[in-house]
C-alpha cells in the first residue's frame, strides 16, 4: 500500500464522517457540487446571481442551453497531452461510490432486491444496456424551448450510461389539458405543466417500469408517478423531482436537486448506443469514474 | 424538505460519496488489466464511433509480416467532445502508436485504448489515472 493509496482511504474515512453528520442534519447536496466540487458550486453561486428573464407573458422563461458547469478544456492539455476525459490527470474522484445519504424508501421486503441489483447492475440496468434512463433519472433537460402553452425539452444524453440516440424530446403542454388516456407507458412518460408562482411543475404518469430511479439498483413498478419542478433563478435551472410509488416505496422520495447553469450552446444528436461491453465482465465491478 | 448551508468544502468531500450521476459505463477492473499493457503500432482500419464506447479498429503487422486487426475500447463520444476532439479527428487510414491494456477475458486482440500517438507526434490519454507504463509487451502471434 504506497502512501497516495492509504492517503486516499484516509480521505474517505474522513468523508464519511463528514457526509455522516450532513445526513444527520437533513441535508440534501445539490447534483451539480457532487459532479464537479466546490468549484462548480461558486460558478452556479454566480450565475444564480443574475437576473431572472420572464417570457411575455410574465412566467420565468426557461428558454436556453442547460449545462452541469464542467472543468475547461484547455486544463485538459497539459504537457502537450489531450486528456480526452473528464477528470483531470491526479484528481480523479475514487471509483467505488457508495453510501448514498439519500436513498428511496424502499419497502423493508424489497431492500434485498435493491441491494442484489446493485450488485448485479451492469446485467440488470436497463440503462446499462442503453435504454433511456427515464423520468426522473434523465435529471435536467439539456435545451428548453419555452412558448406561451407549450415547453419542450431537449435531452442529450452523452454521459457513457443511458446514452441516447438523437435527440431525447419531451413535450409539456401548459394550456391546462388533462393526462392523456391513449398513450402506452414509456421512459418520459406523459406530462403535464402549469406553473406555481417562480416554478415550473410537471406531473409525469404512463411511465414504463424499464428504469431505475438511480443506479445503485432503485428498480420501480409501473405505478411510478413523478412531480418535477422547475425553477429558473438567475441563470441556473433548479430540477427537483418528488417520486410517488406505493407498490415498492413506503412514502414519496425527494431526489437530491440538481442546479445546471445556462450555457452559450445546442444540443447535438447523439451517434447510436450500443451496448458491447457485458460479454466482457470478469466481475460485477461496476459504477467506478475511471470508465 | 429541510436544507441547511454548509461550507462549500464539506459539500465538495461529501461529494466523493454521494450516488453519483450515470459517468461510467462499467468499471475498468472488470474488463481490462492494467498489468497487461501493449504498445502497437498500426493503421486505422475502421472506427465505429458509438456509444457508451467508442471503438477504433488496428491492422498491426508483427515481425513476420502477419497482420492481426486490433479491437481497442475507448471512451464515449461525449467524454472525447468535451477534450476537444471529434470524430474528425481520426481517419482511416492513419498510422498511429498506441498503449493499450489486454481484455481480463482472455479475448484476443481485443484491448482498452489508453494512449493514442497520431503521426506527427500528436498524442491523447483516454482515462488518466491508471500508470502510464511502457512495458514491452508486443501483441501475442
Amino acid at each position: 500500500m504506497n502512501s497516495r493509496f492509504f492517503g486516499q482511504r484516509a480521505a474517505i474515512a474522513a468523508c464519511g464522517v463528514l457526509c455522516l453528520f450532513a445526513m444527520r442534519a437533513g441535508a440534501q447536496v445539490d447534483r451539480a457540487t457532487v459532479t464537479h466540487g466546490p468549484a462548480a458550486a461558486a460558478e452556479i453561486k454566480a450565475a444564480a446571481a443574475k437576473p431572472t428573464p420572464r417570457a411575455s407573458d410574465g412566467h420565468p422563461d426557461l428558454t436556453g442551453y442547460w449545462d452541469f458547469p464542467q472543468p475547461p478544456v484547455s486544463e485538459h492539455t497539459k504537457d502537450g497531452v489531450i486528456y480526452a476525459t473528464p477528470f483531470l490527470p491526479g484528481q480523479n474522484a475514487v471509483g467505488q461510490i457508495q453510501g448514498d445519504p439519500n436513498p428511496p424508501p424502499y419497502k423493508p421486503e424489497l431492500l434485498a432486491k435493491v441491494k442484489e441489483l446493485a450488485k448485479n447492475q451492469t446485467h440488470a440496468d436497463p440503462a446499462y444496456h442503453c435504454k433511456p434512463l427515464g423520468v426522473p433519472r434523465v435529471g435536467p433537460p439539456r435545451q428548453v424551448v419555452q412558448t406561451p402553452k407549450l415547453i419542450i425539452f431537449f435531452y442529450q444524453v452523452d454521459i457513457g450510461e443511458g446514452d441516447q440516440s438523437g435527440i431525447g424530446v419531451r413535450l409539456i403542454p401548459t394550456d391546462g389539458r388533462p393526462h392523456r388516456k391513449d398513450v402506452d407507458p414509456m421512459y418520459f412518460g406523459d406530462s403535464v405543466g402549469h406553473w406555481e408562482g417562480e416554478t415550473l411543475v410537471v406531473d409525469v404518469n404512463h411511465l414504463t417500469d424499464d428504469t431505475w430511479l438511480g443506479i445503485s439498483g432503485y428498480f420501480h413498478s409501473s405505478a411510478l408517478h413523478v412531480v418535477e419542478r422547475y425553477t429558473r433563478k438567475g441563470n441556473t435551472l433548479t430540477y427537483e423531482a418528488t417520486v410517488e410509488d406505493p407498490q415498492v416505496l413506503t412514502k414519496p422520495w425527494i431526489m437530491p436537486p440538481q442546479t445546471v447553469r445556462l450555457e452559450d450552446g445546442m444540443v447535438v444528436e447523439q451517434p447510436p448506443c450500443e451496448e458491447r461491453d457485458e460479454q466482457h465482465l470478469v466481475n460485477d465491478d461496476h459504477h467506478t469514474r475511471d470508465y | 424538505m429541510v436544507r441547511h448551508k454548509f461550507h462549500p468544502a464539506l459539500l465538495g468531500i461529501c461529494a466523493l460519496l454521494v450516488t453519483l450521476p450515470v459517468l461510467a459505463h462499467h468499471s475498468f477492473q472488470a474488463e481490462f488489466d492494467a498489468n497487461k499493457a501493449v504498445t502497437l503500432k498500426g493503421t486505422i482500419s475502421k472506427i465505429d464511433w458509438i456509444n457508451p464506447h467508442i471503438y477504433f479498429y488496428l491492422d498491426v503487422k508483427d515481425d513476420d509480416g502477419k497482420v492481426t486487426n486490433w479491437t481497442l475500447e475507448s471512451i464515449p463520444t461525449g467524454f472525447m467532445h468535451r477534450a476537444g476532439l471529434t470524430r474528425d479527428d481520426f481517419n482511416i487510414g492513419d498510422n498511429i502508436a498506441v498503449l493499450a491494456y489486454r481484455a481480463k477475458d482472455g479475448t484476443r486482440a481485443f484491448a482498452w485504448l489508453q494512449e493514442l500517438t497520431f503521426a506527427n507526434g500528436r498524442k491523447v490519454a483516454f482515462g488518466a489515472n491508471r500508470p502510464v507504463a511502457r512495458p514491452e509487451d508486443p501483441p501475442s502471434k
